[in-house]
């Protein structure tokens, strides 16, 4: 069980590694970006072993690697979105859409049912913890600011 | 009639027409602004935000701006009340953190200092358009460490990740090959996820002990939309609904392009 946790962290920082190079993600920014992806990955098995469904493990890591990010992107002057869209990755659902219409493709519905729920659930929750961290984070940085507007968007 | 003499003789001073062009080169800018960050794939919502900004920083009258995936618009007054507005259209769409890390620093500069010229913005936007982009060797890389990542998520066994990494780099090959051809983006997927299926069913019809469908899904990590997935649905919550569903309807597409192109590999084989 142990071992395997490290494997499962090693395997989400090689993929991690190779979409930051993928998506250009340059100097200093780099390894906070892939271990955001490792965090986020952790979270997530971790979750899972202890019991959570795959949406409820999404949601804790999505709200992990959106707080992460939002940190990140304070120190490092850089938007929050390269370390989230990194981290992120080995969570969002690109598997579970393609096995979605494969089931489609080959007629089988239920399974195609079954994957496309899931798919929706999880892309639901990890943008819904993304929202929300960034919500908080806007609303106590605008309260301590001087001033007192909030933004509209998200 | 002279070709030179203009048809209309506005009489306006020097200091008007000065301004008016002033006005248009930032309408310009903006429109540069916009498309290079839609390009390099920022959210919806921040390349409104960004523009917005800036045109205030500049001291300019009800800006407002609207993006999706494929247009960007601007409008805004000057001083004087004249309304500006322009358009542009987006074709190329791509990921490049880095540039898109640039452009908000630009916009940050732009935005806090003192009120910059027109100049400025635009020697910093050239400066930013000429970066230089990923390596091909650097993407055949990433390419190779992404499919070993998810064969390991996965739990499979290191043939799978052999045999997912080597078609990988086929399929990559083939993906940006196509790509610069700029042959239709889903028709690109559809093909790229045929050779994956391809190599992969091929390699398992050799003989090799691999599991097809786990080494094929590590394989199409590589070009999967969940990205996309993702930020259309972050999106339609911010409240960017035409842009959300756009993103939608391309993530759903992509996905049966890569459904039918390895399972008609699949189907090839005879299983």
């Amino acid at each position: 069980m142990e071992w395997q946790f490290v494997v499962q962290l090693l395997a989400a920082a090689l993929a991690g590694m190779g979409y930051a190079l993928l998506y250009n993600v340059h100097g200093k920014l780099y390894i906070p970006a892939v271990l955001g992806a490792m965090l986020g990955w952790g979270i997530y098995v971790f979750a899972l072993q202890g019991g959570y469904s795959t949406i409820g493990a999404s949601f804790a890591a999505s709200v992990v690697i959106s707080l992460w990010s939002e940190i990140l992107s304070r120190l490092h002057k850089a938007p929050a979105t390269v370390f989230l869209v990194i981290g992120v990755l080995p969570l969002v659902p690109g598997g579970g859409i393609y096995s979605t219409m494969r089931g489609i493709t080959t007629g089988d519905l239920r399974f195609a049912m079954e994957k496309g729920l899931e798919t929706i659930g999880i892309a639901l929750v990890l943008a819904l913890g993304m929202l929300i961290v960034s919500t908080i984070m806007r609303l106590y940085y605008s309260l301590r600011g001087k001033n007192f507007h909030l933004p509209r968007r998200v | 009639m002279r070709a030179d003499v203009p048809l209309i003789n506005f009489s306006e001073s020097e200091e008007a027409s000065a301004m008016a062009d002033s006005s248009h080169q930032l309408l310009d800018l903006c429109l540069r602004f916009g498309t290079m960050l839609m390009e390099v794939g920022a959210e919806t919502s921040r390349v409104e935000d960004s523009i917005t900004r800036i045109l205030k920083a500049y001291g300019l009258r009800e800006p407002s701006a609207f993006a999706i995936p494929t247009l960007v618009l601007i409008t805004f007054k000057d001083e004087k009340g004249s309304t500006y507005t322009s358009s542009r259209r987006i074709t190329v769409r791509g990921n490049n953190l880095y540039r898109l890390t640039m452009l908000n620093q630009l916009s940050r500069t732009l935005c806090e200092g003192e009120r910059k010229t027109t100049d400025y913005f635009r020697v910093e936007l050239e400066k930013i358009a000429v970066t230089p982009n990923r390596r091909f060797s650097v993407v055949l890389l990433a390419t190779v460490l992404v499919s070993l990542g998810f064969t390991l998520i996965f739990r499979g066994s290191w043939l799978d990740a052999l045999a997912s990494c080597v078609t990988a780099v086929v399929m990559r090959l083939v993906f940006v090959t196509l790509e610069r051809m700029q042959v239709n983006s889903i028709f690109n997927h559809l093909v790229s996820a045929f050779v994956a299926g391809l190599g992969i069913e091929g390699l398992y019809h050799l003989g090799l002990a691999i599991n097809p469908a786990l080494a094929t899904i590590a394989v199409i990590m590589n070009i999967v939309p969940g990205m996309l997935i993702t930020n259309s649905i972050r999106e339609t919550i911010g409240g960017d609904f035409t842009s959300g569903m756009n993103k939608i309807i391309e993530a759903l597409l992509i996905a049966v392009a890569l459904a039918v192109g390895a399972g008609s590999a699949v189907v090839l084989f005879g299983r």
